[in-house]
Order: C-alpha cells, then sequence, then structure tokens
C-alpha cells in the first residue's frame, strides 16, 4: 500500500475543517479530492504531507508514520505542487533544480542537474531551460511546478487544482502528463479538483468531501447521480462516453425549476 | 517517471558560468576599490607606494601612519558596513518576500540608532568629545551593541507580526518601517532635547553615519559579526530560493520556514545593530545592492547572495572615497552620499510595483 490515511483530524482556529478521514491509495493511482468550494480539499491535500499540521490520525507513507518525522524527510516521499507558482527572476531550469532541495547537502551536484536535464526531455521543456520564470505562460508555469515535484523523485505527486488557470489545450496536456508519470512508475497521484468530467476521464479513484467528511470514496463505479446530487446540490445525467463517465447537468426550466 | 542521469547540460553549464565570471570580476573589483579608497584623500599615495606599505616596505612614515592609522581602517570598515548592510538586505528581501525590504526602509536602522543613543546617553556607556568629527568614544562597545540590538529586535518582531497578517503587501510593511522610524526619530530627538551641548553633538552622530569613525577594535567586531552572518546567509541559500518560490512550496520541499524566517531576521537585526551601534545609520545600501546584482544576474540566491555581499562592500567603499573626494579636503559622511543615491532607486522600485 502506498498510503493509508486512518482518522485524520483538522481544525482552524477551533473551527473543524474535517475530522474522521480514512482512506488508502495504491501506487500507479491517481485519485481525485472532489466536493464543492470551501469544503477543506486543498486543506486536505496540505495536512498529507504536514504543509499544514493535522490534530490527529495518521499518515502511513510505504508503511512509515510520516506525522512525526523531519520535514526533509516527508520532501523525499511526498512532492507537493501549489495551485500558483511564483514567478521570481529565475530561469526554468534553475526553478526546476529547486526540486532537488530535499536532496541536496551542500550544492548541487552533476547528478542533481543531469535528472533536471533528463527530466526537462521526458516532459519536452528543453526549449524553456533557459528562460525566465517570468516570461512563461499559465501552463509552461504549471509545467515547471510539476517538473519541479518530480525531480523531487517521490513516491507521491501532490497537486492543488493543476488545471484550474489553463485553457483545454493545456489542461489536456498536464492531465496526459500526470497519466504519464503514473504510468508504470512507482509513483502516485492524488490532486484536488473542480472540473469533474476531467476528474472523471483521467483519476482511478475518487474522494467526495462534503460537511467535514468523506462523504464517498471509490472508483468509477461510485458516481451516480445520487451522489452528485447530495455533495453538489444539483441535478445531473451521467452518460457513457468512450469507456468514461460524463456528468452533464439538468437544464434549468424557465420557472427556475431544474 | 524515471529519471536517467544523463549527460550535462552544455547551454545551463555556460550560463552558470558566466554567472561565476560575474563574481569573480566583482571581487577583483572590490579588491581595486580597496586600493583606490586607501590611495587617494587629502594625501594622494600612489599605488606602487600603497602596496609597498602594506607589505611592510614603507619609504615614508608619514605614509605608514596614514594608510595603517586612517586610511586602511576606514576603507575596510567601509566594505564591512557594505557587505553587511547588502547581505541583511538581500536576506530581508528573501525572507519577507518583500523587494523594497531592507535594514533602513523597515526603520531597523533607526530602531538601532535609537538603542546606541540610549545606551551611551542614559546607560553611559559612550564618552562625549565636542570635536565636530570624532564626537563619541564609544567605551563599552558590547552593551550599546547590546542595547542596539535589542532595539532592532523590537522593530524587527513588529515588523514581523505585520508580515504575519494576512495580505500584509510590501507596501504596507515598507509604511509599517516609516511608522517605526519616525519613532524611533522621535525618541533620539527626546534625548537630544535634554541633551547638553557636548552631547547634542555626539547624538546627531548617530543620524550620520560615516565609516570614518572606527578603529581597528571596532573594525574587527563588526568584521566577526558580518563574516559569519555572510556565512550563515550563503549556507542558507537554498532555502532563501526555495522561501522565493513561496512558502507552502519551501514546506513541500522541506524548509522549516517558520524557523528559517525568524533566525535569518534575527541575524539581520544583529549585522544591523552593530554597524548602526559604530558607524551610525547609513541608508539605502541595504536596498540598493541586491537590486543592482538581481538586475544583472537575476534573483538565483546561489549568486545573489554572494553577488549582494560584493556588491555592498563595492558600493560603500566607492561611496566613501567620493565623499573624501567631492568637497576635499572636508570630509562628507558617506550617508548622506547614499542617501542621495538610494532615494531615487527607491523611489523607482516603488513606482515600478513592489510584489516580484
Amino acid at each position: 500500500m502506498m498510503l493509508e490515511i486512518s482518522n485524520l483530524k483538522f481544525s482552524y482556529k477551533n473551527k473543524e475543517i474535517f475530522n474522521q478521514i480514512d482512506f488508502n491509495l495504491e501506487s500507479n493511482e491517481i485519485l481525485s479530492i472532489l466536493g464543492p468550494n470551501g469544503v477543506g480539499k486543498t486543506t486536505l491535500l496540505k495536512c498529507i504531507n504536514r504543509i499544514l499540521r493535522p490534530q490527529g490520525g495518521s499518515i502511513l507513507v510505504e508503511n512509515q508514520d510520516i506525522m512525526n518525522i523531519k520535514r526533509i524527510e516527508i520532501a523525499k516521499k511526498l512532492g507537493y505542487v501549489p495551485q500558483r507558482n511564483e514567478t521570481v527572476r529565475i530561469t526554468v531550469f534553475d526553478a526546476i533544480l529547486l526540486g532537488r532541495k530535499p536532496h541536496i547537502k551542500w550544492d548541487v551536484s552533476n547528478k542533481d542537474i543531469s535528472l533536471v536535464n533528463s527530466a526537462m526531455k521526458k516532459l519536452n521543456m528543453e526549449d524553456l531551460s533557459l528562460r525566465y520564470l517570468d516570461e512563461l505562460s499559465g501552463g509552461e508555469l504549471q509545467k515547471v511546478g510539476i517538473a519541479r515535484a518530480i525531480v523531487q523523485e517521490p513516491k507521491i505527486l501532490l497537486l492543488d487544482e493543476p488545471t484550474s488557470s489553463l485553457d483545454l489545450k493545456n489542461q489536456q496536456e498536464i492531465l496526459y502528463l500526470l497519466s504519464e508519470i503514473v504510468d508504470g512508475h512507482d509513483v502516485s497521484v492524488i490532486m484536488t479538483m473542480h472540473d469533474i468530467n476531467s476528474a472523471l476521464r483521467f483519476s482511478d479513484k475518487f474522494i467526495f468531501l462534503k460537511g467535514g467528511m468523506i462523504d464517498s470514496v471509490g472508483g468509477h463505479d461510485i458516481i451516480t447521480p445520487k451522489l452528485i446530487k447530495e455533495v453538489y446540490g444539483v441535478d445531473v445525467y451521467i452518460k457513457e462516453h468512450d469507456g468514461y463517465p460524463f456528468v452533464i447537468p439538468v437544464g434549468r426550466k424557465n420557472n427556475g425549476a431544474y | 517517471m524515471h529519471l536517467n542521469e544523463s549527460e550535462l547540460p552544455e547551454g545551463y553549464l555556460n550560463y552558470v558560468w558566466k554567472k561565476m565570471i560575474f563574481l569573480i570580476g566583482s571581487l577583483l573589483f572590490l579588491i581595486f576599490s580597496i586600493a583606490f579608497s586607501v590611495s587617494v584623500g587629502a594625501v594622494n599615495i600612489p599605488l606602487p607606494e600603497v602596496f609597498k606599505v602594506l607589505i611592510g616596505n614603507a619609504q615614508s612614515s608619514t605614509w605608514h601612519t596614514i594608510i595603517w592609522n586612517i586610511r586602511l581602517p576606514q576603507a575596510l570598515t567601509g566594505v564591512a558596513a557594505g557587505i553587511g548592510l547588502g547581505v541583511a538586505g538581500v536576506a530581508m528581501q528573501s525572507i519577507l518576500r518583500n523587494p523594497l525590504a531592507s535594514p533602513f526602509t523597515l526603520g531597523i536602522s533607526n530602531a538601532g540608532a535609537f538603542g546606541a543613543a540610549f545606551s551611551v546617553m542614559i546607560l553611559g556607556t559612550g564618552t562625549m568629545r565636542s570635536r565636530a568629527m570624532d564626537a563619541i568614544v564609544i567605551n563599552n562597545p558590547y552593551t550599546t551593541t547590546i542595547v542596539a540590538f535589542i532595539f532592532c529586535l523590537l522593530a524587527t518582531a513588529f515588523i514581523l507580526g505585520i508580515a504575519h497578517m494576512k495580505k500584509a503587501s510590501p507596501e504596507v510593511m515598507i509604511l509599517a518601517g516609516v511608522a517605526l522610524s519616525s519613532l524611533f526619530t522621535a525618541g533620539t530627538m527626546f534625548l537630544q532635547f535634554f541633551a547638553d551641548d557636548v552631547q547634542l553633538a555626539a547624538v546627531v552622530f548617530w543620524s550620520f553615519g560615516d565609516v570614518a569613525r572606527a578603529d581597528w577594535r571596532e573594525l574587527s567586531i563588526i568584521s566577526i559579526v558580518v563574516i559569519l552572518a555572510a556565512i550563515y546567509f550563503f549556507i542558507n541559500r537554498w532555502n532563501y530560493n526555495a522561501i522565493d518560490a513561496g512558502d507552502d512550496t519551501a514546506l513541500g520541499l522541506g524548509v522549516d520556514v517558520t524557523r528559517i524566517r525568524l533566525i535569518g531576521m534575527i541575524v539581520s537585526s544583529l549585522v544591523t545593530a552593530v554597524i548602526v551601534a559604530f558607524l551610525g545609520v547609513i541608508g539605502f545600501v541595504g536596498l540598493v545592492c541586491p537590486h543592482i546584482v538581481r538586475i544583472l544576474i537575476g534573483d538565483d540566491n546561489r549568486f545573489l547572495i554572494p553577488g549582494s555581499i560584493l556588491m555592498g562592500g563595492i558600493l560603500l567603499s566607492l561611496s566613501d572615497t567620493a565623499a573624501r573626494l567631492i568637497v576635499a579636503p572636508h570630509v562628507l559622511p558617506v550617508a548622506i552620499l547614499t542617501a542621495f543615491m538610494g532615494a531615487p532607486i527607491f523611489i523607482f522600485l516603488l513606482i515600478k510595483g513592489g510584489r516580484r
């Protein structure tokens, strides 16, 4: 088992965000955390690598509890890609090289530099190598964030809304990239998603959060109109296309009712 | 995704090498500017003679005295103070993620100046003389520095409190620094109001930062603190790169952001306190040097920190030399010159927009 989370609790200034979060993740799986705005998707993601410290529960990564190990050791197991990347004036290569931070002792080695070079080749980013971050588009910047997390060589990649500010082409590119990353490698992905259909298309497993709890967890088989209504309060149809379920909201009638 | 160790990218290695060349060039220029600074002044000593004196082969005992007792300590003090202010500035800009940050613009320098004046006047750690250039002798440098440091820390705690508040923009932090500066300047004025003539002359000391005051003993205290701080900041260059990429990214990369931030601010405050206690307030060096280096070689702290160290030394050394030459045979306090140069650059940075 790659990841086992049990009984995870988190409160922010006495306000309980969630409790009783339990789920598992296998190697090579992509898991999407779904749910309405403000339900705590990002908070849950940040708790998994202790960017936010959970008040209780356990997080086992390959059977090691990370609740009480050093942050730098966590960084060797879990890579985090925030929703927005800061655009300081450093080159793409240096920005990705920063991903080697948990492995750097005094300074970067030739091994670090060649790993970054290899990652850039695999992500077709070689042309960007010496461009400055503040000259990049949103999609390119997102790829830099992912590349940085990849050279960290983690077991699990955590991504916060990886496609939220991207156009359709870039969304596709990022999601296919994630599929390639987990495909046949000893890596898993956990991401928060707004776009439920992209999540359905590219993920193996889903967590639906509602009211501080996991409403449902499972594979494609758990996706039903009843579940979507329960979590989002919206009536939907579910159609199958190309082997994947698609969620289509029922349009409003003229009188405002569904 | 399996990553292979492939060949090294030549373009990137060339790019890194260019930055190294910049640093080596800056170091050579710094050495030249020290030599130049020792050579010129009311009496011009030719450079070859300067080297002869330095290697103990002096032709003239007057030159020996001028160089060893006056010029060299002054030049090295300028370099040490410039390095200290440059590195404190670059660290603060990274730690607070605020391009406008520096010991001076955050009000920390003025807090230190008040602390030093307070220590000397109220706690009696210095002796005052009514000579214009050398108005004060600090008998107890440790107490004076410690009191200055305490006030620097108070100002730092306040700034960190503001930084901790959500949505504290870089401009808000700088406005808080302006408020702090006003507060501590008012405190210094309060001391001035109750001072006698001799004390008054002495307190004015701290408002005109000058590197000509330090002797070898003071220079060694400043140097030790500055060198240790510079080493500390250089060791943490990767941590600052991570913090530059955003707090969440830094935490995800295993950096203990809160601890790095706190220690960094304390070390910057200590450097500021030592410089201010002995030399007075020298504004804008800490703000301007990192920006000159940013424009030339970018924001990567691996190169930015040593670059700012060298640039601080160069800038203050050249400014001090200029301050000695502009109205020769009179000597201007270097702080007046750095303010003339720094203020327009500060305004430019404000207009350009705070966030990096």
